[in-house]
């Protein structure tokens, strides 16, 4: 690793602890400032600081240095961590960001020196609430980097966490290993090969204790094994290959919480209660010193955090990950993309060629080329948590610039979606948080009025639910107002007078371009521009967007998401010579095709289920196939069908966008390469189940009309 | 070739390889030669492991095995003297408290 990655990958780091900075400071402000959060916040900024002293950054040492002294004293209790102290450290934070990007654009230049002196205003405020350190902030610019360095170094200790690089094994040999001719010790040995084993206890517990007991060529031990390597775990894991059958082997990762270690290792003794063993198991394979032992092994009496947010980073810590530039995946998964094309033209050969092992070999592949194509999506899944953390930084900000109460609960932070679908779900999320927050959640003197607490929710929720993830924006305000909408809608001429609309469609008339109902424009929000970009970054994303809202009660804004963007199981539907796709996961089943001539609908074991012929939809003008089918669709709890010529199957495909051109054709989202290089369309299945359920309501509409 | 397991008063003498493929032979005259009758009863027992050529973990267990046997007798128990194949392996897998002239502390469980 050269000093340039090696920056590289302190700027990622320092990213991360600012983050944790942040989520416990917030965690504070919703009374939850205990020790743990505040040693948490503490530590992490003390590890920056040490990290980049390592790095010569002595701008970012003397800045961080302060809010580290002001930190200690909050630990210390004699500064209380009030509301406006968060504010100020919340800034402190994002300056430090700030000079953290400066550094990246390369240190000491112009950006980085003018970043540095606005920071001076900021440590004049934490000096003013934090009280004074100038004896050692001011003059922390010159604290000698070396001292940072072991600053930094001591913090590893400090905060209670194995090294990066610490491996515990343990080690539990089965009987016949010896009779096997493998000898435990030359395991040992073999780990010397590629990283140090730092200490090592032999476990004799299962030893028999009567000596006739005892058979000389039955394996009773077992080893406990501290191992410093940069080796990966199914590297060490390969190392016991041979034994595999007849070994249980333990792993506890790198960086792993002293307490972790005492769980670990209380989980992998019998003997628990004796604590003389553990203790030198710690001492010996943990490196760990006599005080730091005691701390450890003191019982867990710190009580269940409560905050999920707090608690995160500490078990993120612990993962073990690695950090691949992001387009290296979009690559991958590109070439995926044209992998699962090319296979399909292969099936498509081998099927033509009638050569049974040509199509057997091609059918292993593009199993095969299915599970790649799994895990590689699964690489770019990430959780929706670090996105929602985020909207506590602007819950907190926004509530204080509007001087309204309000607190984010968030939920469904472990859904996981593709990465390029949480990088632009961002922004519309945002808008429709400080909407919640600014039009929806009322003033405290209203809610107090409506009997309401004072202090206004706004939740965020995720959730899976067939084959897409739903996110939930939800606020306990005051609702939309239907005849203001629809005042404002009449007025704008977007809808006639006296026609009468479901709350539905109301509600969605907000989407429209320029609609406001405020009554004030705010700085936040109101000036109508908003709704419809929201809408349109929603679409974008081949997603939903839904509103339920109730007076007085609140709003909830769903928004369903694909998955993924990139690839789906699509079953293949054929009109004529026409072929299209539908995703797999929106298909509930399919049935023979039967009605009463003239209706649009169909009866499905009893139930009333609309339809729509794709060939009357897209005017496909061969003739209709004797026997036709109608592939049952679901999406948001309705059902339709869609009846077609002939079902081909299910085929991996691959999404590729449609020209700008097509852009306005409903019913339709997107296409595909099949094998033959024909191109398939893939129907857009939220618009043909709408479609559907519209104009078998106006059929009944028109039928009622006539009865 | 000599016995492999020899005792005096002051304690018991191994020969030879200490691994899996003496292991089962090993057994018996070991524990035979811990009785109380062959030494001082409450002694410590020293063993002179100085002529092992090869140890292994078999040869460990029996060490250890003995070493319980010691104990439930209640003497002290440990390796007066040592071959490089030994202290080799006891290094290996942390085991060197079982020396005598180990510092105070390593302790072997």
């Amino acid at each position: 690793m050269n000093m340039d990655d090696a920056l590289q990958a302190f700027i990622a780091e320092s990213a991360e602890l600012l983050e944790q900075i942040e989520t416990g400071l917030l965690a504070c402000t919703q009374g939850e400032a205990d020790p743990d959060t505040i040693n948490l916040i503490f530590r992490a900024a003390h590890t920056l600081k040490g990290s980049s002293g390592l790095f010569g950054l002595d701008g970012i040492v003397a800045f961080v240095h302060g809010m580290e002294t002001v930190l200690d004293r909050v630990r210390q209790g004699s500064v209380q961590l009030d509301s406006a102290l968060v504010t100020v450290l919340l800034s402190c934070k994002d300056h430090v960001a700030v000079l953290m990007q400066s550094v990246n654009a390369g240190p000491g230049g112009a950006a980085f020196d003018a970043a540095d002196r606005s920071g001076a205003h900021l440590q004049q405020q934490l000096r003013e609430l934090g009280g004074d350190f100038t004896s050692k902030g001011g003059a922390a610019a010159a604290t000698p980097a070396g001292e940072a360095a072991a600053a930094g170094a001591a913090n590893a200790g400090a905060a209670g966490h194995t090294p990066a690089d610490h491996w515990h094994l343990s080690l539990r040999f089965g009987p016949e290993v010896l009779a096997a001719g493998m000898d435990p010790m030359s395991f040992l040995r073999y780990l010397g090969s590629f990283g140090s084993v730092i200490g090592v206890m032999v476990v004799a517990e299962r030893l028999p204790e009567d000596p006739a007991a005892m058979n000389p060529e039955h394996c009773y031990l077992g080893f406990e094994v501290g191992f410093r390597t940069s080796a990966d775990r199914q590297k060490i894991e390969s190392a016991f290959e041979f034994v595999r059958d007849d070994l249980k082997l333990g792993l506890l990762q790198p960086g792993a919480s002293h307490a972790a270690y005492v769980t670990y290792l209380r989980e992998w003794w019998r003997r628990l209660s004796d604590e003389g063993a553990l203790r030198t198991v710690l001492a010996r394979c943990g490196g760990l010193a006599a005080a730091e032992i005691d701390a450890a092994l003191k019982p867990p009496a710190a009580p269940e955090r409560k905050n999920a947010a707090a608690a995160a980073p500490r078990g993120q810590a612990a993962e073990r990950t690695v950090r691949v530039a992001a387009d290296k995946l979009d690559h991958l998964i590109t070439s995926i993309g044209e992998l699962i094309t090319a296979a399909a033209s292969a099936n498509l050969l081998a099927r033509r060629s009638g050569n049974t092992e040509f199509e057997e070999s091609t059918a292993t592949v593009s199993a095969l080329i299915e599970e790649v194509r799994e895990s590689a999506l699964q690489l770019r899944m990430v959780k929706i948590g670090a996105t929602f953390a985020r909207f506590q930084r602007v819950v907190h900000d926004v509530a204080r610039e509007l001087g309204k109460q309000i607190t984010l609960e968030v939920s469904g932070e472990d859904s996981e979606l593709d990465k390029t679908v949480v990088e632009q779900i961002g922004d519309p999320l945002t808008h429709l948080v400080r909407n919640s927050m600014d039009h929806g959640i009322e003033p405290a003197e209203a809610r107090i009025a409506k009997g309401k607490p004072a202090g206004g929710t706004v939740r965020l929720n995720a959730f899976h639910d067939s084959g897409s993830i739903v996110i939930e924006v939800s606020d306990d305000g005051g609702g939309l107002r239907k005849e203001k909408i629809l005042a404002k809608a009449v007025e704008r001429g977007l809808v006639e007078e006296g026609r009468t609309l479901t709350d539905g469609e109301i509600f969605n008339l907000i989407f429209e371009p320029g609609f406001s109902t405020a009554d004030k424009v705010t700085n936040l929000s109101g000036r109508g521009v908003g709704m419809d970009v929201v809408k349109r970054n929603i679409t974008a994303l081949r997603g939903t967007i839904n509103i339920r809202s109730e007076a007085d009660v609140g709003t909830t804004i769903s928004i369903r998401l694909p998955l993924t963007l990139a690839i789906i199981n699509g079953f293949q539907v054929a009109i004529g010579k026409s072929i299209f796709v539908l995703p797999l996961e929106s298909i509930e089943e399919c049935v023979e095709f039967s009605a009463t001539p003239g209706h649009d609908f169909t009866s499905l074991r009893g139930e009333v289920m609309p339809f729509i012929q794709l060939r009357e939809l897209f005017a496909t003008p061969e003739p209709a196939a004797r026997r036709q089918s109608i592939v049952v669709l679901r999406h948001g709890g309705q059902r339709s069908g869609l009846v077609v010529d002939a079902l081909l199957g299910e085929f991996q495909t691959v999404i590729k966008p449609l020209g700008k051109m097509f852009s306005q054709v409903d019913c339709i989202s997107g296409s595909s390469i099949l094998g033959t290089g024909e191109v398939a369309l893939i129907l857009d299945v939220p618009a043909l189940v709408d479609l559907a359920v519209v104009r078998s309501r106006d059929a009944l509409g028109q039928d009622a009309a006539a009865a | 070739m000599s016995k492999a397991i020899t005792s005096d008063a002051r304690g018991v003498r191994v020969s030879g390889e200490m691994t899996i493929f003496s292991a089962a032979g090993l057994k018996e005259p070991l524990l035979a030669a811990l009785k109380p009758k062959k030494a001082k009863a409450g002694g410590a027992l020293e063993m002179d492991l100085s002529n092992v050529t090869e140890f292994d973990t078999a040869g460990l267990q029996l060490l250890l095995l003995a070493r319980q046997q010691a104990a439930a007798a209640g003497r002290e128990f440990r390796v007066g003297a040592a071959s490089v194949a030994v202290r080799e392996a006891f290094a290996l897998c942390g085991a060197t408290g079982l020396l005598a002239d180990a510092p105070a502390g390593e302790i072997v469980l």
